[in-house]
């Protein structure tokens, strides 16, 4: 086991992670830029290390910075959180160079499920359905036009180095897609570094259900359920509960096995998640895998008892799995709500500044990851996550139930927050029957879901 | 012996318990609450006696002596001490502008890594701005250490081959004597 791990990250995760390495009584060593210098994760630590300015490509995303502060401070393993460095096989390549360990799958596997669409032919391989895409990068117009046509309108033009919903486009129509292809392309090279575009089929109404797994370096894998997060705002989600509403235990089960003997298959290492689009048939197309904790795990973590972050630990450190997919009970319903600096009056523009008054909520089954404190500036330089409210019920109704009273008791003072936006999501109808869409919010706008909401409680 | 030089005797007698008492009991306390607080200066007058701090700029200050202090106790105390101990000089730099290069009175890190001063560096030695004090060894790459200011070095903080983070700092600059005494 490692001895002493450098987290490479920020904010709630950066928590999380010094959590998990506090409990297996491993040193932790937090690095961090100027603009996070009065985190909590900081404050926590039992050493941090300024590794760069607030700007994210000279501090969080300086490969040499990270792993100059892993070598000084005499780590032996980096963990990366999510976003950043996590998914990036150079730096888990540069992180070996050095003598350390990533935390999370090895390098030449991080390769191998780099590209989103030679992940889709290796996993259609192992016997995924995979959403019917163009066949490999576009070429140039022509050919994008020309694989469109085959596909069927309307499709998502998609960058290959993007994720997170970064740099996706709908379009309709020949003449719309032949107007975005050069927007994206200039885009996807501004934001990624790489142009390279495909086009993947759009379900107009479709959810987003994905499928948690852990993978061993002796071929042990399990899956731990699967997560919906359908609750989504132009491709970025929101909230996220277990088990999806849109399928019953069966399908559950049956997409949950063929996730995870795919990508055993197809020798993937360590935590994943593979996700996938399921149409309104209840039929599931995989569209990408993540190879890194995501922020939605919790969810998995509620429902499992699996702590996902030590698992990820353990398995880098080559530790076997030690159980098998018999052992995994999943218990009640889990809902995570994103709690974002956010103001939801006007298009849910980012905010930044501090925070007065934080009170977090509790009682049975609620759980809250968040880095905030009462007088935590927040700063205007990254993303606008301040932590996640997570509620746990033996149902959904329950789970719901204790939402609603612990979005209550939370109180961010001092910066806008979408908190009431999850207050209203919570007395929808369409999201208390369980029929969220991905698009949803965005057909209907936000502003117009909000004022809808809030007409209805009055 | 004429009155005037026994009063100036016993004047300086008083004068010196004054200054005592001010430099053992006013001032650590007036040096802590300076620390505490977000200002820039701060004057007391107290009988015939004036104290001034003043944060950043040229010379010592409040804010800076903390920082020092701190990071002079650091470089041998264990490792898990390292950190509070940078953070706590960093803490009273920030509040004067923003960034590790906002204080030109203190030659700061340019990278995380190991620090390696220049051939002949020393108290003393005079620089002008840019003028290349040392470099910080990067996975073997070397990213220079320049002087943020024209003047003297002052005290050397961080000894050769020792670890650095980002914007820690690594000397003083002490200013060239141009004009003596305080205000």
């Amino acid at each position: 086991m490692f001895g002493r791990i450098l987290i490479a990250n920020r904010g709630e995760i950066a928590l999380r992670i010094l959590r998990a390495c506090r409990q297996m009584g491993i040193g932790a060593v937090v690095a961090y830029s100027e603009a996070d210098r009065d985190s909590r994760a900081v404050q926590m630590a039992d050493e941090a290390i300024c590794v760069g300015p607030a700007e994210a490509r000279r501090s969080y995303l300086s490969v040499a910075s990270i792993l100059s502060a892993a070598v000084v401070t005499g780590c032996d393993a980096v963990h990366p959180g999510y976003g950043f460095l996590s998914e990036d096989d150079t730096f888990a390549e540069m992180t070996r160079a050095h003598g350390l360990t990533f935390i999370g799958p090895p390098p030449e596997v991080l390769e191998r499920f780099a590209s989103k669409a030679g992940t889709r032919q290796l996993l259609g391989r192992q016997g995924l359905p995979t959403i019917p895409g163009s066949d490999g990068m576009l070429r140039d117009d022509d050919h994008a036009l020309a694989e469109a046509g085959r596909i069927g309108y309307p499709v998502l033009i998609k960058p290959s180095a993007g994720g997170g919903g970064r740099g996706m486009r709908l379009v309709r129509s020949t003449r719309e897609l032949q107007q975005a292809l050069t927007i994206c392309r200039s885009e996807a090279r501004a934001a990624f570094g790489d142009d390279s575009l495909y086009l993947e089929k759009w379900l107009d109404e479709n959810r987003h259900v994905e499928v948690q797994v852990i993978v061993d370096r002796y071929g042990n894998g399990v899956h731990v359920g699967e997560r919906d997060c359908s609750v989504q705002r132009r491709h970025q989600k929101v909230v996220e509960e277990a088990p999806t509403p849109a399928l019953d235990l069966v399908r559950r089960a049956e997409l949950a096995d063929s996730a995870v003997r795919a990508v055993v298959g197809a020798g993937y290492e360590n935590v994943g998640t593979l996700e996938f689009l399921v149409d309104s048939k209840g039929e599931a197309y995989f569209i990408e895998i993540n190879c890194r904790i995501q922020v939605e795990h919790p969810v998995t973590e509620m429902l499992s008892g699996i702590d996902l972050v030590v698992e990820q630990i353990r398995i880098a450190a080559g530790e076997p799995l030690g159980y098998s997919q018999a052992d995994i009970a999943l218990r009640g319903h889990a809902i995570e709500f994103r709690i974002n600096a956010e103001d939801v009056e006007h298009d849910f523009r980012p905010q930044a500044g501090p925070v007065h008054a934080f009170v977090q909520p509790g009682g049975p089954g609620v759980r809250m990851d968040t880095h905030l404190y009462a007088g935590y500036e927040v700063p205007p330089y990254y993303d606008s996550l301040l932590g996640k409210l997570i509620v746990w019920g033996p149902d959904r109704p329950t789970a719901i139930d204790r939402a609603r009273v612990a979005l209550g008791e939370l109180v961010v003072d001092g910066l806008k927050t979408n908190i009431p936006f999850h207050r209203a999501l919570i007395e929808d109808a369409t999201f208390l029957e369980g029929r969220f869409t991905t698009n949803l919010l965005d057909r209907v706008g936000s502003a117009a879901f909000l004022a809808a909401a809030a007409g209805v409680k009055t | 012996m004429p009155d005037d030089s026994r009063r100036t005797a016993l004047d300086s007698e008083a004068a010196q318990r004054e200054l005592t008492r001010v430099a053992e009991d006013v001032l650590p306390a007036l040096i802590a609450r300076f620390g505490a607080a977000s200002l820039g200066e701060l004057e007391v007058r107290h009988g015939d006696w004036r104290v001034r701090l003043r944060r950043g700029g040229a010379g010592g200050s409040a804010g800076e002596a903390s920082g020092v202090n701190h990071a002079a106790g650091g470089s041998g105390a264990s490792r898990a001490r390292e950190p509070r101990d940078r953070r706590s000089g960093d803490a009273a730099r920030r509040s004067e502008g923003d960034g590790a290069h906002a204080d030109r009175s203190m030659v700061t890190s340019p990278a995380v890594g190991y620090f390696q001063p220049a051939e002949g560096l020393e108290v003393g030695r005079s620089f002008r701005t840019g003028d290349v004090l040392g470099h910080v060894d990067v996975l073997g790459i070397r990213h220079d250490v320049v002087a943020p200011a024209d003047g003297v070095l002052g005290r050397i903080l961080v000894e050769s081959a020792e670890a650095v983070e980002y914007g820690q700092e690594i000397a003083r600059v002490d200013r060239p004597p141009t004009r003596s005494g305080p205000s």
